[in-house]
């Protein structure tokens, strides 16, 4: 039904491209998350799909059929705009039923439709107003309304969220999710940000300058991130990473970082021996990072820790209340965070710790083309 | 400003009512006379200018009034003591003023109309629609702001006169159906229309004509509205094209009709006075029913930035 495909689309804008050699799939019924950081393309290739603009070079298929050359109406899908694109002058129900004033329906099935898609948003109370008189969810919502009258084959959403306050925006996103399921349509969701990104996606793709850097569930990314441009997207605080050469046998390797070593697990040596790099990144999440006193070794939450670590020099700490990240620098200037529970004394800033890596919990990453290295 | 004004004041005797002190009551009291001294002056002022540009007005309206021999006295006198509104019926009727009123009003509507209409698809174009040399052709259309209608109006005579057109409503209207002034002015409201507009409705099956219709012109009311005006307002007090296309009675404009009625003779002088009075009402009438739409116009531009 509503599967959406890019295939080696690319954009250019004069000498700036924005979509560059792009392969997607949007399943029927997937939420599959576009996400990047400003610049990426993500709005390039949603409009792509929309068709507001036309690829540079590629396919573009909807539900199977090539439509490069379709008009935006008559490719079956609806579009929620990042400004909501709600013509002033009309009220709720004027808005909500404008995409069905083109089509041949009759004014009491068009009420129909309209009664249901508000009822259905919670825009009851609202149909008589201006867009001027809502508040931002509000408006959001309308926006909305308007889409899902049409029945597209699949949604098209523009950072619809972005103009929402913090808390709206939690709640909405649970909403957006479980109206999607409903509806059971297809659902292309354009966000730079990457809580919104893990938390709605059933697939996310993440783009960098107009390329696809990983494309798969929440979980895989964030487990198994293809590259250290992903690695250092997906996650907050982002992953650590540093680079330094490999020493060691082959099965037992060792990577030098400034201040110290980190060894290698037997599976992990063989999987860096297998990539025959020489020097290699290695990434490690926050999570993974303890801090321990530079003396005794003692972690900064209290347990017992090791005296082998990094050493470090706390720069500040952010305390969240549930958690706390310690931001470090090694020797060389590369900055380490360390995401650390709320017990035990802060580790007061500018004072040398060492950092323990939990070594199972390794990334590692091909210097030259910062792509994965897998086993 | 009396907006400000009246919200200082609530706010000055708000405070006045709450405090006791001897000291600061005379203070606020002090601001307060201050305060309201202002607003007279400033109203006196504005009756001052007022009266100075209504006082002709207001000899029109006399002088349409008078006897012919009253006219002419001195010193002027400023209250009709006998009011000879017949004068008015004689500019109508001998005057022609009425048949001259209709040729105004035709041709002034079909101006207006035909100004906004094209300007609206002009300035929706240049908006919207993408087309080769899309810039370098509206530089041209800006570039006819700067030709004063006096250069071309040699050439536009003789065209209408090769077409037959003097002594036609068409002669006296078409050279002025379309405005390089209207376009822009228009243009620039409808640059201020978020894009997505035109994609929501694009993707919705909207045409560019239902677009236009539905959304950009009544989004638009405002300039559309003001350009309405200002082009009436050109159309109507237009003198020298009409009086070199229509020689003709039944193609005369008011304004033309005026002038020949002012030359014919002295004993006429008040009918000419009421029929320039006649002459303005329609303006009047149109100054009143849209003057807010006038100001909001003008003002437009000095809002938005
Ligand atoms: N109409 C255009 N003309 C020229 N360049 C454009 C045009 N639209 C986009 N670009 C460029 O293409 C690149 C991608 O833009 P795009 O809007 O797709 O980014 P984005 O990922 O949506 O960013 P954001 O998160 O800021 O919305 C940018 O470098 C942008 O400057
Ligand atoms: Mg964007």
């Amino acid at each position: 039904m509503g599967s959406v495909v890019l295939e080696e689309v690319t954009k250019r804008f004069g000498d700036t491209v924005a979509v560059d050699d792009l392969s997607l799939e949007v399943r029927d019924e997937e939420f599959l998350v576009l996400v990047g950081p400003s610049g990426c393309g993500k709005s390039t290739a949603l409009r792509m799909i929309a068709g507001l603009d036309d690829p540079t070079d590629g396919v573009v298929r909807i539900d199977g059929r090539i439509v490069n050359h379709v008009e935006p109406k008559d490719r079956d899908v609806a579009m929620v705009f990042q400004d909501y694109a709600l013509y002033p002058h009309m009220t709720v129900r004027r808005n909500v039923e404008f995409p069905l004033r083109t089509r041949s329906m009759d004014r009491d099935e068009r009420q129909r439709v309209v009664t249901e898609a508000a009822e259905t948003l919670g825009l009851g109370e609202f149909l008589d107003r201006k867009p001027a008189q809502l508040s931002g969810g509000q408006r959001q919502r309308v926006a909305l309304a308007r889409a899902i009258v049409r029945r597209p084959e699949a949604f098209l959403m523009d950072e619809p969220l972005s103009n929402l306050d913090a808390k709206l925006r939690v709640a909405t996103r649970t909403e957006l999710v479980e109206l999607q399921r409903r509806l059971g349509t297809t659902v292309v969701y354009v966000t730079h940000d990457q809580v919104e990104a893990m938390t709605m996606g059933s697939r996310i793709a993440i783009l960098n300058e107009g390329a696809l850097e990983q494309i798969g569930p929440p979980p895989e990314i964030y487990r198994r991130p293809a590259s250290v441009f992903v690695a250092r997207f997906i996650g907050s605080p982002p992953m650590n990473t540093a680079a330094g050469p490999v020493r060691g046998e082959p099965g037992a390797l060792r990577v030098v970082l400034p201040g110290g070593e980190i060894a290698l697990t037997p599976h992990d040596s063989r999987t860096v021996a297998g990539s025959g790099c020489s020097e290699i990144v290695v990434g490690i999440r926050p999570e993974h990072v303890t801090v321990n006193d530079a003396k005794d070794g003692a972690t900064a939450d209290g347990a017992a820790g090791d005296a082998s670590g990094i050493p470090a020099s706390v720069l500040s700490v952010e305390a969240l209340g549930y958690e706390r990240h310690v931001i470090c620098r090694l020797d060389d200037g590369t900055t380490m965070i360390a995401r650390i529970s709320t017990d035990g004394p802060e580790p007061p800033a500018h004072s040398a710790v060492r950092l323990g890596f939990d070594t199972a919990r390794l990334h590692f990453f091909d210097p030259a083309t910062t792509r994965r290295i897998d086993g | 400003m009396s907006a400000d004004t009246s919200a200082l004041d609530s706010a000055v005797s708000d405070v006045a009512t709450q405090v006791s002190d001897p000291v600061q009551e005379r203070r606020i009291r002090a601001t307060r006379r201050r305060h309201r001294i202002g607003v007279v002056l400033r109203y006196t002022l504005l009756t001052v200018l007022a009266g100075i540009v209504l006082f002709p007005v207001y000899m029109t309206v006399v002088n349409s009034l008078l006897p012919a021999d009253v006219i002419v006295a001195r010193p002027p006198t400023l209250w009709p003591e006998v009011r000879e509104w017949n004068h008015y019926a004689t500019a109508w009727t001998d005057g022609h003023l009425g048949l001259y009123l209709r040729t105004s009003i035709i041709v002034t509507a079909i101006i207006t109309v035909g100004q906004v209409a094209t300007s609206i698809l002009a300035a929706y174009a240049f908006t919207f629609l993408d087309f080769p040399f899309r810039r370098t052709i509206f530089v041209v259309f800006l570039a006819t702001l700067m030709v004063p209608f006096e250069v071309t109006i040699i050439t536009n005579f003789q065209t209408i006169s090769d077409l037959n057109w003097l002594n036609s409503y068409q002669g006296l209207a078409v050279p002025f159906l379309a405005t390089g002034f209207g376009a822009f002015l228009l243009r620039q409201s409808f640059l201020t229309l978020p894009r997505s507009l035109e994609e929501a409705a694009r993707l919705d099956g909207y045409g560019h004509w239902r677009f236009l219709a539905r959304v950009v012109v009544p989004l638009s009311r405002p300039a559309i509205g003001a350009l309405a005006v200002f082009s009436f307002l050109l159309a109507w007090n237009q003198y020298l094209w009409p009086l070199l296309i229509a020689d003709d009675e039944q193609y005369r404009t008011v304004q033309v009709g005026l002038k020949q009625l002012s030359q014919s003779n002295l004993a006429e002088f008040p009918i000419t006075f009421a029929g320039t009075i006649l002459a303005a009402l329609p303006l009047l009438i149109l100054l009143l029913v849209f003057s807010k739409q006038l100001v909001r116009g003008l003002t437009a531009g000095a809002v938005k930035g």
